[in-house]
């Protein structure tokens, strides 16, 4: 499971900079934090993370017609990946991470004219009491300059066609000097009150080591790090296990438990899985309808069929004996490794894994 | 004669005949204590945790969790009851089932077991009722707790009474990995037997003095010797008259005084202070979420534990490969991610309370997110074992307050009066 990437290629994951924008704005130790915690400090604190803004009626309605009309085309419901607040004057940064810069052209810019609209003047109107966000896109700081002119000229797009987006910046993301740096935008500064324009978020990283912090967003894409690919449904799917683990051991011998994959997934992540989109959702349901509760139905068909049965997106367990309970979560608590990580592909196999009972 | 557990009443009129009895056998030890010969066993008290009490899960009553272990509680009023058990009697050497101890329940989420069972087998009962049971666990007095305890109540006993710190420090995951044993048996006295040694870093020290001496040296000496700040038990002077209570870091409180009412009053004095420190440690590790109206997980702060000393590639090697075994001390599921030579991700369970926990170990510190709904105690059980086999000398954090200032900011003072 070791890590192929050098701390640069990091800076460009999408997962990995959206851990690290969520971990600055969690309370820590100034002299012992893992990601310096600048926007708690600055007095942000977590709104939202992959919350797609519905706009208001008016909005939507001329959004509507200009992508009908075709000349440019503006995203009806953006998704930034995360909103911090700071209560004291009603702010907000509204961040997007991205890999690498984008051009007005590109299939991108529909998202970036949608976030400079959700950031603008309805911002307000959806989101009081908040008064006013700063949108903040993050990338490698090298692609910073293109990226803030790309931001430029969407906003002066949106403004010929009666639209009002808000300010944006761009900070920037580095691996240098044994750490990963933050690079502040002009506007971002202001925002924050500081006066540097650079800071160290992690130190003492290591070429041979991988400088995330522990994840606290879940994800089952794929990880950049070809040596790992799995690695982030590894993670979930670990989490998922351990809670599964922490249920079957409190359970009496008779006594049955059914736990859908949702319910696993709610009790995993402390219920942020109810706030992810339907679609994040099903694809991490049949994640661990697939990778795990088929494999244990699997495993246990042969000796016990009643004890452990799989229907649909629903893993149920009884244990019929002080001894059955002790071999299954024995086996449980040693199966590191049996479950693969690999992603659940196709409708159709999402189809049929659902409709198909295992027991 | 060897004292019989078998002399303890099943049947007791009420809990004061009970008390009386302790406290005939507390005179009765104290003056054994006083002549440097212990005719009876001293009167113990395990402050113990009902796990299921708290957070998400659904709890447990005691007696159900005892029938798990083939024991008997027998309710003697609303709060008090005995326990019969299975014990070893000292004149046949057979097993008997007899009642081994009694237990007051404190509070919804902590009761209490008195008894005068020898030191060690009462230790192992416990043990084995909570090592069986993810409803139960210890109470832990981690070090920085006890020496808060030390500076903020006992050295305001009074300069001459007499005053006992335990230290112990045992580096178990140094060793090369033939003979990296596992932990978890404590070794009472047991300084120089003959037997075989093992190069490790080691260290217990007992110091017994005036308080007013012990308090005069001890910040100096811990200034030049790290394992100092492992503080494992402290003799806490008593209220009522001669002796005192010693404290021990896993909730074993020992009676040498010569009251056992003066126990018990520690014993729940005791209760207080650590009810009120977890329940502080649990709403500041998980956040309100009635504050806001996003998600519970995204609440809460880390749990932060830098070690004084970088640990060597060896040891943290050992500390991975062993602490995630099903027998050893820190009692944690999960697959070691490793994303370094010295970093690992864990996204697992506290073996003991079965718990979710995600766990960031390096060789300078340990990062712990507890879901909320968790206990506490795990917690302070890492914070205790990571002084005891990891660091001696640590700084630890809860979001971004140092667990001193944390406890600080409780001052003594400000237990709650039961009355």
């Amino acid at each position: 499971m070791k890590s192929a990437m050098k701390p640069e290629d990091w800076i460009r994951d999408p997962v990995f900079q959206l851990n690290l924008l969520v971990w600055m704005s969690k309370e820590q130790p100034k002299e012992a934090y893992c990601v310096r915690p600048v926007f708690h400090e600055a007095g942000f604190d977590w709104m939202a993370i992959e919350q797609p803004i519905r706009f208001p009626v008016e909005t939507a309605k001329l959004i509507e017609q200009i992508n009908e009309k075709g000349d440019i085309r503006i995203h009806s419901h953006p998704e930034p990946e995360l909103v911090v607040k700071r209560s004291r004057d009603q702010s907000a940064l509204y961040f997007e991470a991205k890999s690498n810069s984008f051009g007005v052209a590109s299939s991108t810019s529909h998202q970036g004219r949608g976030h400079l609209v959700a950031t603008g003047s309805v911002f307000r109107e959806v989101n009081a009491p908040l008064e006013r966000a700063l949108l903040v896109y993050v990338v490698p700081n090298e692609v910073s300059d293109p990226m803030r002119a790309c931001l430029q000229e969407l906003a002066l797009q949106l403004r010929s066609v009666a639209l009002s987006p808000g300010d944006s910046a761009v900070d920037g993301l580095t691996a240098e000097d044994a750490a990963i740096h933050y690079h502040f935008d002009v506007l971002s500064r202001g925002m924050l009150g500081i006066s540097e324009s650079r800071i160290a978020l992690v130190e003492n990283i290591a070429e041979d080591t991988d400088p995330s912090p522990l994840l606290l967003i879940y994800s089952n894409e794929d990880c950049p790090d070809d040596e790992r690919r799995g690695y982030y449904r590894h993670v979930i799917q670990n989490q998922a296990i351990a809670t599964m683990l922490c249920e079957f051991h409190r359970l009496d011998i008779g006594e049955s438990i059914t736990l859908s994959a949702a319910r696993v997934l709610e009790l995993t992540t402390q219920g942020a899985f109810n706030f992810l989109g339907h679609e994040r959702r099903k694809k991490m349901e049949l994640l661990l309808k697939v990778n795990v509760f088929n494999k244990i139905a699997e495993h246990w068909r042969s000796r016990a069929p009643e004890a452990i049965k799989v229907q649909g997106k629903e893993l149920t367990v009884c244990f019929p004996s002080d001894s059955f309970q002790s071999d299954f979560l024995d086996w449980l608590e040693r199966s590191k490794g049996l479950f693969e990580d690999i992603k659940p592909k196709g409708p159709d196999i999402e189809q049929m894994v659902f409709e198909m009972p295992i027991q | 004669m060897p004292f019989s557990l078998a002399s303890l009443p099943a049947k007791p009129k009420d809990r004061f005949e009970v008390y009386r009895l302790f406290n005939g056998l507390s005179e009765e030890g104290k003056s054994g204590l006083d002549s440097a010969k212990t005719r009876v066993p001293l009167v113990k008290t395990f402050l113990l945790e009902h796990v299921s009490e708290r957070g998400t899960q659904r709890p447990k009553p005691l007696d159900e969790i005892w029938k798990r272990h083939s024991s008997i509680l027998s309710p003697i009023d609303e709060s008090f009851s005995s326990i019969t058990d299975f014990a070893e009697d000292p004149e046949t050497g057979k097993q008997q089932q007899v009642v081994t101890g009694y237990i007051e329940r404190y509070s919804s989420r902590f009761f209490a077991y008195y008894t005068v069972e020898g030191s060690q087998e009462a230790k192992r009962r416990v043990r084995n009722w909570i090592g069986n049971s993810p409803d139960l666990d210890s109470t832990w007095f981690s070090s920085p707790l006890l020496k808060h305890l030390w500076d903020k109540d006992i050295v305001h006993r009074g300069d001459h009474r007499f005053g006992k710190l335990v230290f112990r420090h045992e580096s178990v995951f140094e060793m090369p990995e033939d003979s990296a044993d596992t932990p978890g048996e404590d070794h009472e006295g047991g300084f120089d037997d003959g037997g075989p040694e093992l190069e490790r870093r080691k260290f217990r020290s007992e110091m017994g003095d005036s308080v007013g001496r012990l308090r005069g040296s001890l910040d100096g000496l811990r200034q030049s010797y790290p394992p100092l700040h492992a503080l494992y038990s402290v003799r806490i002077p008593s209220m009522a008259g001669r002796g005192g209570h010693d404290l021990f870091q896993d909730g074993q409180i020992t009676n040498r005084s010569d009251s056992f009412e003066d126990h018990r009053n520690h014993a729940r004095y005791l209760w207080r202070l650590y009810d009120g420190v977890l329940s502080e440690t649990e709403e500041c590790a998980w956040g309100d979420p009635a504050a806001t109206n996003k998600p519970v997980g995204w609440n809460g702060v880390p749990l932060i534990v830098r070690f004084d000393e970088a640990l060597s590639q060896t040891t943290f090697d050992n500390w991975v490969k062993k602490a995630f075994q099903k027998r050893n001390v820190f009692k944690l599921w999960g697959e070691p991610l490793r994303l370094g030579p010295t970093k690992i991700h864990i996204y697992g369970a506290d073996r003991h309370l079965w718990q979710p926990i995600n766990l960031e170990m390096t060789e300078k510190q340990l990062v712990a997110i507890l879901p909320r709904g968790t206990c506490g105690n795990t917690f302070h059980r890492l914070v205790a074992n990571i002084q005891r086999y990891i660091s001696p000398k640590i700084d630890a954090w809860i979001g971004s307050r140092s667990f001193e200032s944390f406890l600080e900011e409780r001052h003594l003072n400000e237990v709650r009066d039961e009355t």
